[in-house]
Protein backbone atom coordinates (compact mmCIF):
# COMPACT_ATOMS: atom_id res chain seq x y z
CA UNK A 1 0.00 0.00 0.00
CA UNK A 2 1.15 3.52 -0.63
CA UNK A 3 -1.47 5.63 1.19
CA UNK A 4 -3.87 3.84 3.47
CA UNK A 5 -6.72 6.51 5.53
CA UNK A 6 -8.05 4.71 8.67
CA UNK A 7 -11.60 6.04 9.68
CA UNK A 8 -10.45 9.81 9.02
CA UNK A 9 -12.28 12.60 9.99
CA UNK A 10 -11.66 16.36 9.68
CA UNK A 11 -13.87 19.37 10.37
CA UNK A 12 -12.88 22.96 9.26
CA UNK A 13 -12.27 25.31 11.83
CA UNK A 14 -16.03 27.07 12.60
CA UNK A 15 -17.52 24.69 10.18
CA UNK A 16 -21.02 22.88 11.02
CA UNK A 17 -20.23 19.69 9.33
CA UNK A 18 -17.22 17.58 8.73
CA UNK A 19 -15.43 18.40 5.27
CA UNK A 20 -14.30 14.30 5.52
CA UNK A 21 -16.37 11.79 7.77
CA UNK A 22 -15.50 8.08 8.44
CA UNK A 23 -12.90 8.02 5.20
CA UNK A 24 -11.24 4.49 4.89
CA UNK A 25 -9.31 4.00 2.12
CA UNK A 26 -6.61 2.06 0.80
CA UNK A 27 -4.25 3.04 -2.26
CA UNK A 28 -2.63 0.25 -4.11
CA UNK A 29 0.93 0.84 -4.75
CA UNK A 30 2.18 0.28 -8.40
CA UNK A 31 -1.81 1.21 -9.69
CA UNK A 32 -2.92 4.03 -11.11
CA UNK A 33 -6.05 5.29 -8.04
CA UNK A 34 -8.54 7.72 -8.82
CA UNK A 35 -10.14 10.07 -5.94
CA UNK A 36 -13.67 10.94 -8.33
CA UNK A 37 -16.43 13.02 -6.66
CA UNK A 38 -18.40 16.31 -7.05
CA UNK A 39 -17.51 19.86 -5.93
CA UNK A 40 -17.46 19.88 -2.60
CA UNK A 41 -17.33 16.06 -2.23
CA UNK A 42 -14.07 16.67 -0.03
CA UNK A 43 -11.27 15.69 -2.62
CA UNK A 44 -9.26 18.35 -1.88
CA UNK A 45 -9.58 18.20 1.86
CA UNK A 46 -8.39 14.45 1.58
CA UNK A 47 -5.77 15.54 -1.01
CA UNK A 48 -4.60 17.80 1.86
CA UNK A 49 -4.84 15.60 4.70
CA UNK A 50 -3.08 12.73 2.53
CA UNK A 51 -0.02 15.28 2.06
CA UNK A 52 0.19 16.32 6.02
CA UNK A 53 -1.03 19.63 5.08
CA UNK A 54 -3.86 19.28 7.76
CA UNK A 55 -3.60 17.03 10.37
CA UNK A 56 -7.04 14.81 10.85
CA UNK A 57 -9.87 15.40 13.69
CA UNK A 58 -9.45 12.12 14.50
CA UNK A 59 -8.16 8.40 12.68
CA UNK A 60 -5.27 8.24 10.61
CA UNK A 61 -3.76 8.71 7.18
CA UNK A 62 -0.54 6.87 6.38
CA UNK A 63 1.90 6.76 3.44
CA UNK A 64 3.86 3.70 3.66
CA UNK A 65 3.39 3.12 7.27
CA UNK A 66 3.79 6.57 8.45
CA UNK A 67 1.62 9.13 9.54
CA UNK A 68 2.52 12.44 7.89
CA UNK A 69 3.54 13.85 11.68
CA UNK A 70 6.48 10.89 11.63
CA UNK A 71 7.85 12.15 7.65
CA UNK A 72 9.97 14.80 7.45
CA UNK A 73 8.56 17.53 4.73
CA UNK A 74 11.73 16.41 2.90
CA UNK A 75 11.83 12.56 3.12
CA UNK A 76 8.62 13.11 2.36
CA UNK A 77 9.19 15.00 -0.79
CA UNK A 78 11.53 12.17 -2.06
CA UNK A 79 8.90 9.61 -2.34
CA UNK A 80 5.74 11.53 -3.18
CA UNK A 81 5.73 13.92 -5.94
CA UNK A 82 2.74 16.15 -6.54
CA UNK A 83 0.79 18.62 -8.72
CA UNK A 84 -1.19 20.72 -7.29
CA UNK A 85 -3.50 23.01 -8.12
CA UNK A 86 -1.77 26.20 -7.43
CA UNK A 87 -0.52 27.75 -10.86
CA UNK A 88 3.38 29.18 -9.61
CA UNK A 89 4.17 30.94 -12.72
CA UNK A 90 3.72 34.84 -11.22
CA UNK A 91 7.96 34.75 -11.34
CA UNK A 92 9.65 34.58 -14.27
CA UNK A 93 11.43 31.48 -13.25
CA UNK A 94 12.56 29.36 -16.79
CA UNK A 95 11.07 26.11 -16.97
CA UNK A 96 14.34 24.32 -16.25
CA UNK A 97 14.56 25.87 -13.44
CA UNK A 98 10.77 25.30 -12.91
CA UNK A 99 12.19 21.45 -12.85
CA UNK A 100 15.28 21.86 -10.85
CA UNK A 101 13.31 22.62 -7.81
CA UNK A 102 12.22 19.09 -7.93
CA UNK A 103 15.45 18.79 -6.76
CA UNK A 104 15.06 20.48 -3.95
CA UNK A 105 14.74 17.38 -1.37
CA UNK A 106 17.71 16.12 -2.35
CA UNK A 107 20.60 19.35 -2.65
CA UNK A 108 21.75 21.37 0.44
CA UNK A 109 21.57 24.92 1.07
CA UNK A 110 25.10 25.58 -0.18
CA UNK A 111 25.60 22.64 -2.73
CA UNK A 112 25.03 23.22 -6.72
CA UNK A 113 23.17 20.11 -8.33
CA UNK A 114 25.24 16.86 -9.25
CA UNK A 115 25.86 15.57 -12.45
CA UNK A 116 23.19 13.18 -11.24
CA UNK A 117 20.73 15.47 -10.60
CA UNK A 118 21.19 17.27 -13.87
CA UNK A 119 20.82 13.74 -15.51
CA UNK A 120 17.26 13.19 -13.40
CA UNK A 121 16.01 16.92 -14.42
CA UNK A 122 16.88 16.24 -18.35
CA UNK A 123 15.29 13.29 -18.58
CA UNK A 124 11.87 14.37 -16.64
CA UNK A 125 12.20 17.33 -19.17
CA UNK A 126 12.45 14.92 -21.92
CA UNK A 127 9.82 12.80 -20.76
CA UNK A 128 7.42 15.32 -20.65
CA UNK A 129 8.57 17.04 -24.17
CA UNK A 130 9.95 20.32 -22.86
CA UNK A 131 13.57 20.08 -23.85
CA UNK A 132 12.41 22.78 -26.46
CA UNK A 133 11.34 24.76 -24.33
CA UNK A 134 13.80 24.50 -20.85
CA UNK A 135 14.80 27.81 -20.95
CA UNK A 136 11.20 29.75 -22.11
CA UNK A 137 9.75 31.39 -18.60
CA UNK A 138 6.76 30.01 -17.19
CA UNK A 139 4.81 33.33 -17.29
CA UNK A 140 5.15 32.79 -20.77
CA UNK A 141 3.43 29.14 -21.28
CA UNK A 142 0.44 27.83 -21.92
CA UNK A 143 -1.82 26.02 -19.62
CA UNK A 144 -1.13 22.56 -21.45
CA UNK A 145 2.76 23.60 -21.00
CA UNK A 146 2.50 24.92 -17.26
CA UNK A 147 0.80 21.56 -16.58
CA UNK A 148 3.62 19.60 -18.44
CA UNK A 149 6.28 21.64 -16.09
CA UNK A 150 4.42 20.56 -13.29
CA UNK A 151 4.41 16.80 -13.87
CA UNK A 152 8.20 17.15 -14.96
CA UNK A 153 9.09 18.85 -11.50
CA UNK A 154 7.23 15.95 -9.74
CA UNK A 155 9.28 13.74 -11.50
CA UNK A 156 11.97 14.93 -10.62
CA UNK A 157 11.26 14.31 -7.32
CA UNK A 158 12.22 10.60 -8.29
CA UNK A 159 9.20 9.63 -6.27
CA UNK A 160 7.25 6.17 -6.11
CA UNK A 161 3.78 8.30 -5.91
CA UNK A 162 2.64 11.34 -7.73
CA UNK A 163 -0.47 12.37 -6.44
CA UNK A 164 -2.07 14.91 -8.88
CA UNK A 165 -5.11 17.08 -8.25
CA UNK A 166 -7.23 18.18 -10.93
CA UNK A 167 -4.12 17.83 -13.32
CA UNK A 168 -5.85 18.38 -16.59
CA UNK A 169 -9.06 20.67 -15.52
CA UNK A 170 -8.56 23.38 -18.03
CA UNK A 171 -6.50 21.47 -20.60
CA UNK A 172 -8.26 20.29 -24.11
CA UNK A 173 -8.62 16.87 -25.01
CA UNK A 174 -5.22 16.61 -26.96
CA UNK A 175 -3.21 17.44 -24.15
CA UNK A 176 -5.51 15.67 -21.28
CA UNK A 177 -4.70 12.21 -22.91
CA UNK A 178 -0.62 12.88 -23.58
CA UNK A 179 -0.86 13.85 -19.93
CA UNK A 180 -2.75 10.45 -18.93
CA UNK A 181 -1.10 8.52 -21.61
CA UNK A 182 2.51 9.28 -19.43
CA UNK A 183 0.54 8.58 -16.64
CA UNK A 184 0.19 5.29 -17.50
CA UNK A 185 3.27 4.42 -18.65
CA UNK A 186 4.31 5.40 -15.29
CA UNK A 187 2.30 2.72 -13.46
CA UNK A 188 2.37 -0.06 -16.05
CA UNK A 189 6.71 0.07 -17.54
CA UNK A 190 7.97 1.83 -14.00
CA UNK A 191 5.85 0.57 -10.83
CA UNK A 192 4.97 4.30 -10.01
CA UNK A 193 2.10 4.78 -7.74
CA UNK A 194 -0.34 6.98 -9.43
CA UNK A 195 -3.36 9.29 -7.74
CA UNK A 196 -5.49 11.58 -9.64
CA UNK A 197 -7.75 13.94 -7.85
CA UNK A 198 -10.41 14.69 -10.23
CA UNK A 199 -14.50 15.50 -11.15
CA UNK A 200 -13.92 14.07 -14.35
CA UNK A 201 -15.83 10.65 -14.40
CA UNK A 202 -14.97 9.77 -18.21
CA UNK A 203 -11.09 10.18 -16.94
CA UNK A 204 -11.59 7.73 -14.53
CA UNK A 205 -12.99 4.83 -16.21
CA UNK A 206 -10.69 5.35 -18.68
CA UNK A 207 -7.73 5.24 -16.79
CA UNK A 208 -8.20 4.05 -13.43
CA UNK A 209 -7.66 0.77 -11.92
CA UNK A 210 -8.95 1.66 -9.04
CA UNK A 211 -12.21 3.77 -7.89
CA UNK A 212 -12.64 5.69 -4.90
CA UNK A 213 -15.96 7.67 -4.92
CA UNK A 214 -16.27 10.50 -2.61
CA UNK A 215 -19.55 12.32 -1.93
CA UNK A 216 -20.42 15.00 1.10
CA UNK A 217 -17.44 13.91 2.93
CA UNK A 218 -18.30 10.35 2.69
CA UNK A 219 -16.42 7.37 0.41
CA UNK A 220 -19.05 6.31 -1.29
CA UNK A 221 -17.73 3.45 -3.04
CA UNK A 222 -14.55 2.25 -3.38
CA UNK A 223 -13.02 -0.88 -6.22
CA UNK A 224 -13.07 -1.13 -10.18
CA UNK A 225 -14.26 1.27 -11.96
CA UNK A 226 -16.43 -1.44 -13.53
CA UNK A 227 -17.41 -2.27 -9.86
CA UNK A 228 -18.05 2.16 -8.88
CA UNK A 229 -19.09 3.53 -12.03
CA UNK A 230 -22.64 2.67 -11.30
CA UNK A 231 -26.02 4.73 -12.67
CA UNK A 232 -28.01 5.37 -9.87
CA UNK A 233 -24.61 5.76 -7.88
CA UNK A 234 -22.90 8.66 -9.83
CA UNK A 235 -26.56 10.09 -10.06
CA UNK A 236 -26.51 10.79 -6.44
CA UNK A 237 -23.15 11.74 -5.99
CA UNK A 238 -23.39 14.02 -8.95
CA UNK A 239 -26.65 14.70 -8.64
CA UNK A 240 -27.52 14.27 -12.84
CA UNK A 241 -29.04 11.33 -14.02
CA UNK A 242 -26.33 8.88 -16.50
CA UNK A 243 -25.86 6.10 -18.49
CA UNK A 244 -22.89 3.98 -18.65
CA UNK A 245 -22.16 2.35 -21.97
CA UNK A 246 -19.13 -0.14 -22.02
CA UNK A 247 -16.76 1.08 -24.96
CA UNK A 248 -15.19 -2.24 -25.03
CA UNK A 249 -11.11 -2.15 -24.45
CA UNK A 250 -11.78 2.05 -24.36
CA UNK A 251 -13.70 1.24 -20.83
CA UNK A 252 -17.06 2.79 -19.83
CA UNK A 253 -18.30 5.70 -21.31
CA UNK A 254 -20.28 7.78 -18.79
CA UNK A 255 -23.21 9.91 -20.66
CA UNK A 256 -25.10 12.39 -19.18
CA UNK A 257 -28.87 12.03 -19.73
CA UNK A 258 -31.49 15.32 -20.37
CA UNK A 259 -31.75 17.41 -20.99
CA UNK B 1 23.40 31.96 -14.56
CA UNK B 2 24.60 33.07 -11.27
CA UNK B 3 27.78 34.58 -11.68
CA UNK B 4 27.68 37.48 -14.44
CA UNK B 5 24.76 39.35 -12.34
CA UNK B 6 26.81 39.32 -9.96
CA UNK B 7 29.41 40.60 -11.40
CA UNK B 8 27.65 43.51 -12.81
CA UNK B 9 26.18 44.50 -9.63
CA UNK B 10 29.71 44.16 -7.03
CA UNK B 11 31.12 45.90 -9.93
CA UNK B 12 28.12 48.95 -10.10
CA UNK B 13 28.72 49.15 -6.14
CA UNK B 14 32.47 49.77 -6.57
CA UNK B 15 32.02 52.48 -8.93
CA UNK B 16 28.75 54.16 -7.10
CA UNK B 17 30.84 53.65 -3.67
CA UNK B 18 33.55 55.60 -5.36
CA UNK B 19 31.36 58.21 -6.79
CA UNK B 20 29.63 58.74 -3.22
CA UNK B 21 32.91 59.54 -1.54
CA UNK B 22 34.36 61.65 -4.51
CA UNK B 23 31.24 63.92 -4.87
CA UNK B 24 29.43 66.37 -2.75
CA UNK B 25 29.08 69.96 -2.63
CA UNK B 26 32.87 70.20 -2.16
CA UNK B 27 34.17 67.58 -5.45
CA UNK B 28 37.25 65.93 -5.13
CA UNK B 29 39.32 63.34 -7.52
CA UNK B 30 40.29 60.18 -7.33
CA UNK B 31 43.64 61.14 -7.07
CA UNK B 32 42.37 63.49 -3.61
CA UNK B 33 40.80 59.78 -2.56
CA UNK B 34 43.86 57.64 -2.93
CA UNK B 35 45.56 60.48 -0.87
CA UNK B 36 43.17 60.72 1.65
CA UNK B 37 43.47 56.40 1.81
CA UNK B 38 46.56 55.87 1.44
CA UNK B 39 48.79 59.44 1.21
CA UNK B 40 49.04 59.12 4.99
CA UNK B 41 48.59 63.13 5.47
CA UNK B 42 46.10 65.19 7.49
CA UNK B 43 44.16 67.52 5.51
CA UNK B 44 40.44 69.09 4.99
CA UNK B 45 40.36 66.91 1.67
CA UNK B 46 40.97 63.82 4.62
CA UNK B 47 39.02 64.47 7.17
CA UNK B 48 35.96 65.33 4.91
CA UNK B 49 36.13 62.47 2.49
CA UNK B 50 37.00 59.61 5.19
CA UNK B 51 35.06 60.98 8.41
CA UNK B 52 32.14 63.22 6.82
CA UNK B 53 31.67 61.23 3.17
CA UNK B 54 32.89 57.86 4.10
CA UNK B 55 30.30 56.79 7.05
CA UNK B 56 27.72 58.19 5.32
CA UNK B 57 28.23 56.15 1.62
CA UNK B 58 28.43 53.46 3.61
CA UNK B 59 25.72 53.75 5.67
CA UNK B 60 24.20 54.26 2.48
CA UNK B 61 25.26 51.01 0.77
CA UNK B 62 24.18 48.74 4.15
CA UNK B 63 20.62 50.75 4.03
CA UNK B 64 20.07 50.13 0.69
CA UNK B 65 20.73 46.48 0.78
CA UNK B 66 18.77 45.56 3.70
CA UNK B 67 15.79 47.23 1.87
CA UNK B 68 16.30 45.37 -1.28
CA UNK B 69 16.73 42.52 0.93
CA UNK B 70 13.89 42.55 2.86
CA UNK B 71 11.87 43.71 -0.37
CA UNK B 72 12.61 40.26 -2.20
CA UNK B 73 11.76 38.53 0.73
CA UNK B 74 8.52 39.88 1.24
CA UNK B 75 7.67 39.58 -2.81
CA UNK B 76 8.72 36.06 -2.39
CA UNK B 77 6.57 34.52 1.10
CA UNK B 78 3.90 36.81 0.35
CA UNK B 79 3.63 36.30 -3.49
CA UNK B 80 3.49 39.64 -4.27
CA UNK B 81 5.23 41.90 -6.82
CA UNK B 82 3.75 44.65 -4.89
CA UNK B 83 5.02 43.92 -1.80
CA UNK B 84 7.94 45.66 -0.08
CA UNK B 85 9.43 46.72 2.87
CA UNK B 86 6.96 49.22 4.54
CA UNK B 87 4.18 47.22 3.42
CA UNK B 88 3.59 46.04 6.59
CA UNK B 89 3.30 49.00 8.91
CA UNK B 90 6.79 48.95 10.29
CA UNK B 91 7.51 52.22 8.17
CA UNK B 92 4.32 53.75 10.09
CA UNK B 93 5.26 52.61 13.42
CA UNK B 94 8.66 53.63 12.78
CA UNK B 95 7.59 57.27 11.73
CA UNK B 96 5.09 57.52 14.70
CA UNK B 97 7.90 56.13 17.32
CA UNK B 98 10.14 59.19 15.63
CA UNK B 99 7.54 61.73 16.01
CA UNK B 100 6.55 60.94 19.54
CA UNK B 101 10.64 61.61 20.39
CA UNK B 102 10.31 64.66 18.45
CA UNK B 103 6.80 66.03 19.59
CA UNK B 104 8.31 65.56 23.32
CA UNK B 105 11.62 66.42 23.01
CA UNK B 106 13.41 63.66 23.85
CA UNK B 107 16.16 63.99 20.55
CA UNK B 108 17.77 66.32 22.96
CA UNK B 109 18.67 63.05 25.00
CA UNK B 110 20.96 61.73 22.99
CA UNK B 111 22.03 60.94 19.70
CA UNK B 112 20.84 57.39 19.71
CA UNK B 113 17.08 58.50 20.83
CA UNK B 114 15.60 59.02 17.30
CA UNK B 115 16.57 55.69 16.02
CA UNK B 116 15.49 53.58 19.36
CA UNK B 117 12.03 55.20 20.04
CA UNK B 118 11.52 54.71 15.78
CA UNK B 119 12.93 51.15 16.52
CA UNK B 120 10.48 50.72 19.35
CA UNK B 121 7.79 51.84 17.10
CA UNK B 122 8.59 49.71 14.15
CA UNK B 123 9.00 46.71 16.76
CA UNK B 124 5.36 47.04 17.84
CA UNK B 125 3.47 47.38 14.33
CA UNK B 126 5.49 44.16 13.72
CA UNK B 127 4.55 42.27 16.71
CA UNK B 128 1.00 43.59 16.54
CA UNK B 129 0.81 41.94 12.36
CA UNK B 130 2.24 39.05 13.57
CA UNK B 131 -0.15 38.63 16.35
CA UNK B 132 -3.16 38.66 14.22
CA UNK B 133 -1.56 36.82 11.26
CA UNK B 134 -0.81 34.16 13.68
CA UNK B 135 -3.63 31.52 13.82
CA UNK B 136 -2.98 28.05 15.06
CA UNK B 137 0.59 28.01 14.61
CA UNK B 138 0.04 29.17 11.14
CA UNK B 139 1.33 32.41 9.67
CA UNK B 140 -1.40 33.43 7.09
CA UNK B 141 0.07 35.46 3.97
CA UNK B 142 -3.44 37.09 2.95
CA UNK B 143 -4.43 38.14 6.48
CA UNK B 144 -0.65 39.17 7.39
CA UNK B 145 -1.01 41.81 4.40
CA UNK B 146 -4.62 42.98 5.53
CA UNK B 147 -3.17 43.24 9.47
CA UNK B 148 0.01 45.32 7.97
CA UNK B 149 -1.98 47.63 5.53
CA UNK B 150 -4.53 47.94 8.31
CA UNK B 151 -2.45 48.54 11.26
CA UNK B 152 -0.13 50.92 8.79
CA UNK B 153 -3.22 53.62 8.58
CA UNK B 154 -3.75 53.39 12.03
CA UNK B 155 -0.05 54.45 12.77
CA UNK B 156 -0.35 56.86 10.20
CA UNK B 157 -3.49 58.46 11.84
CA UNK B 158 -2.34 58.44 15.28
CA UNK B 159 0.85 60.11 13.65
CA UNK B 160 -1.20 62.58 11.57
CA UNK B 161 -3.34 63.71 15.46
CA UNK B 162 0.26 64.01 16.99
CA UNK B 163 1.69 66.49 14.68
CA UNK B 164 -1.44 68.19 14.68
CA UNK B 165 -0.57 68.80 18.25
CA UNK B 166 3.01 69.58 17.65
CA UNK B 167 5.02 72.96 17.87
CA UNK B 168 5.53 74.26 14.00
CA UNK B 169 9.48 73.34 14.44
CA UNK B 170 8.53 69.67 15.73
CA UNK B 171 6.46 69.35 13.04
CA UNK B 172 9.31 70.28 10.40
CA UNK B 173 11.56 67.67 12.01
CA UNK B 174 9.33 65.30 11.78
CA UNK B 175 8.05 65.70 8.19
CA UNK B 176 12.16 65.60 7.31
CA UNK B 177 12.77 62.50 9.02
CA UNK B 178 9.75 61.21 7.07
CA UNK B 179 12.06 61.74 4.01
CA UNK B 180 14.60 59.74 4.73
CA UNK B 181 18.19 61.19 5.37
CA UNK B 182 21.54 59.66 5.29
CA UNK B 183 23.55 62.60 6.65
CA UNK B 184 23.18 61.82 10.80
CA UNK B 185 24.26 58.14 10.38
CA UNK B 186 27.04 57.35 13.17
CA UNK B 187 29.66 54.73 12.76
CA UNK B 188 28.23 53.03 15.77
CA UNK B 189 25.29 52.47 13.96
CA UNK B 190 26.33 51.66 11.08
CA UNK B 191 28.45 48.62 12.93
CA UNK B 192 25.05 47.97 14.33
CA UNK B 193 23.14 47.83 10.98
CA UNK B 194 26.07 45.81 9.45
CA UNK B 195 26.31 43.43 12.91
CA UNK B 196 22.54 42.85 11.95
CA UNK B 197 22.71 42.58 7.92
CA UNK B 198 25.20 40.42 7.29
CA UNK B 199 24.11 36.98 9.32
CA UNK B 200 20.25 37.96 8.03
CA UNK B 201 22.07 38.01 4.21
CA UNK B 202 23.69 35.04 5.07
CA UNK B 203 20.45 32.90 6.16
CA UNK B 204 18.29 34.56 3.17
CA UNK B 205 20.96 33.11 0.45
CA UNK B 206 20.94 29.78 2.56
CA UNK B 207 17.23 29.47 2.48
CA UNK B 208 17.48 30.50 -1.39
CA UNK B 209 15.63 27.47 -2.12
CA UNK B 210 13.23 27.48 -0.45
CA UNK B 211 11.91 31.08 -1.21
CA UNK B 212 12.46 29.53 -4.47
CA UNK B 213 9.71 27.10 -3.74
CA UNK B 214 7.86 29.26 -1.54
CA UNK B 215 6.96 31.97 -4.78
CA UNK B 216 5.38 29.06 -6.26
CA UNK B 217 2.57 28.52 -3.41
CA UNK B 218 2.73 27.29 -0.31
CA UNK B 219 1.11 23.80 -1.10
CA UNK B 220 3.86 23.41 -3.96
CA UNK B 221 6.99 24.27 -1.49
CA UNK B 222 5.03 21.68 1.14
CA UNK B 223 5.20 19.05 -1.43
CA UNK B 224 9.24 19.99 -2.64
CA UNK B 225 10.34 19.58 0.87
CA UNK B 226 10.06 22.76 2.59
CA UNK B 227 9.17 23.35 5.94
CA UNK B 228 6.08 26.29 5.12
CA UNK B 229 5.89 27.46 8.38
CA UNK B 230 9.13 27.85 9.68
CA UNK B 231 10.70 29.25 6.91
CA UNK B 232 7.58 31.43 6.41
CA UNK B 233 7.82 32.86 10.24
CA UNK B 234 11.82 33.32 10.37
CA UNK B 235 11.36 35.12 6.50
CA UNK B 236 8.65 37.46 8.19
CA UNK B 237 11.09 38.17 11.06
CA UNK B 238 14.00 38.43 8.73
CA UNK B 239 12.38 41.29 6.66
CA UNK B 240 10.56 43.05 9.17
CA UNK B 241 13.38 42.93 11.58
CA UNK B 242 16.22 44.73 7.99
CA UNK B 243 13.59 47.51 6.98
CA UNK B 244 13.21 48.27 10.94
CA UNK B 245 16.72 48.35 11.44
CA UNK B 246 16.89 50.62 7.75
CA UNK B 247 14.07 52.79 8.77
CA UNK B 248 15.24 53.45 12.15
CA UNK B 249 19.24 54.55 10.70
CA UNK B 250 17.65 56.47 7.96
CA UNK B 251 14.22 57.35 7.94
CA UNK B 252 11.66 56.26 5.59
CA UNK B 253 13.41 55.63 1.79
CA UNK B 254 10.88 54.37 -0.89
CA UNK B 255 10.88 52.46 -4.03
CA UNK B 256 14.74 50.54 -3.24
CA UNK B 257 12.72 47.82 -1.56
CA UNK B 258 10.42 47.56 -4.36
CA UNK B 259 12.25 48.31 -7.80
CA UNK B 260 15.76 46.22 -6.80
CA UNK B 261 14.50 42.56 -6.92
CA UNK B 262 11.82 43.77 -9.80
CA UNK B 263 14.54 45.51 -11.88
CA UNK B 264 16.82 42.30 -11.25
CA UNK B 265 13.91 39.87 -11.70
CA UNK B 266 13.26 41.52 -15.26
CA UNK B 267 16.83 41.38 -16.12
CA UNK B 268 17.84 38.16 -15.09
CA UNK B 269 15.02 35.98 -13.50
CA UNK B 270 13.57 35.00 -10.30
CA UNK B 271 15.93 32.32 -8.92
CA UNK B 272 16.79 33.09 -5.60
CA UNK B 273 19.92 31.90 -5.38
CA UNK B 274 20.94 34.39 -7.86
CA UNK B 275 18.44 37.20 -6.66
CA UNK B 276 19.28 37.52 -3.09
CA UNK B 277 22.95 38.64 -4.01
CA UNK B 278 22.37 40.78 -6.87
CA UNK B 279 19.29 42.97 -5.08
CA UNK B 280 21.40 43.12 -2.17
CA UNK B 281 24.67 44.37 -3.92
CA UNK B 282 22.16 46.61 -6.36
CA UNK B 283 20.34 47.88 -3.78
CA UNK B 284 23.54 48.89 -2.38
CA UNK B 285 24.75 50.38 -5.29
CA UNK B 286 21.37 52.33 -6.30
CA UNK B 287 21.01 54.24 -2.55
CA UNK B 288 24.51 55.25 -2.48
CA UNK B 289 23.91 56.64 -6.73
CA UNK B 290 20.74 58.35 -5.01
CA UNK B 291 21.97 59.90 -2.10
CA UNK B 292 25.27 61.21 -4.14
CA UNK B 293 22.59 62.51 -6.46
CA UNK B 294 20.64 64.44 -3.66
CA UNK B 295 23.50 66.13 -2.26
CA UNK B 296 24.83 67.32 -5.58
CA UNK B 297 21.94 68.28 -7.86
CA UNK B 298 21.00 71.69 -6.09
CA UNK B 299 23.83 71.60 -3.73
CA UNK B 300 24.59 73.30 -1.47
CA UNK B 301 20.68 72.53 -1.26
CA UNK B 302 20.31 68.73 -0.53
CA UNK B 303 17.51 66.86 -2.09
CA UNK B 304 15.77 64.26 0.54
CA UNK B 305 16.97 61.10 -0.62
CA UNK B 306 13.70 59.12 -0.44
CA UNK B 307 12.17 61.65 -2.85
CA UNK B 308 15.27 61.01 -5.37
CA UNK B 309 14.64 57.11 -5.24
CA UNK B 310 10.90 57.94 -6.39
CA UNK B 311 11.74 60.53 -9.02
CA UNK B 312 14.60 57.90 -10.46
CA UNK B 313 13.21 54.66 -9.56
CA UNK B 314 9.43 55.55 -10.97
CA UNK B 315 10.52 56.31 -14.49
CA UNK B 316 13.43 53.75 -14.57
CA UNK B 317 11.27 50.66 -13.42
CA UNK B 318 8.62 51.81 -15.95
CA UNK B 319 10.66 51.50 -18.61
CA UNK B 320 11.77 48.27 -17.46
CA UNK B 321 8.20 46.89 -16.65
CA UNK B 322 7.11 48.12 -20.17
CA UNK B 323 10.67 46.37 -21.90
CA UNK B 324 10.05 43.00 -19.70
CA UNK B 325 6.19 42.97 -20.92
CA UNK B 326 6.72 43.74 -25.19
CA UNK B 327 9.39 40.63 -24.81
Amino acid sequence: MSFELKDVWFRYFGAARPALAEVSASFPAGKHTFVLGPNGAGKTTLFRVMLGLVVPGSGSAAYEGRTSQEWSRREFARRCGVVSQEPGNLFPFTVREMVEMGRNPYVGSWRNLSADDEAVIERALERTDLLGLADRTVSNLSGGELQRVKVARALAQTPATLLLDEPTAHLDLGHEMEIFSLLRQLTEDEEFTVITITHNMNLASRFADHVVLLDGGHVLAAGSPREVLEPERLKKAFGWPVRVEDQGSLGLQIVPLEP
Amino acid sequence: MIIRPLVITAALLVVSLVIGVVVGPAAYSIQDLQQALFGGQEGPARAILLSIRFPRVVAAALVGASLALSGTIFQAVLRNPLAEPYLLGVQAGAALGAATAITFGLTTVGSLTLPLTALVGALVAIGVVFRVARVSEQLDTHVLLLAGVVSSSFFVAALLLLLTLASTDSLQSAFFWTLGNLGGVSWRMILVLAVWLIPSFIVSVAKARDLNALSLGEETAASLGTEVESVKHLAYFLASLLAAAAVSVAGVIGFIGLVVPHAVRLLWGADHRMLIPTSFLGGAAVLVLADAAGRTVASPLEIPVGVVTAFVGVPFFLALLRRGYAR
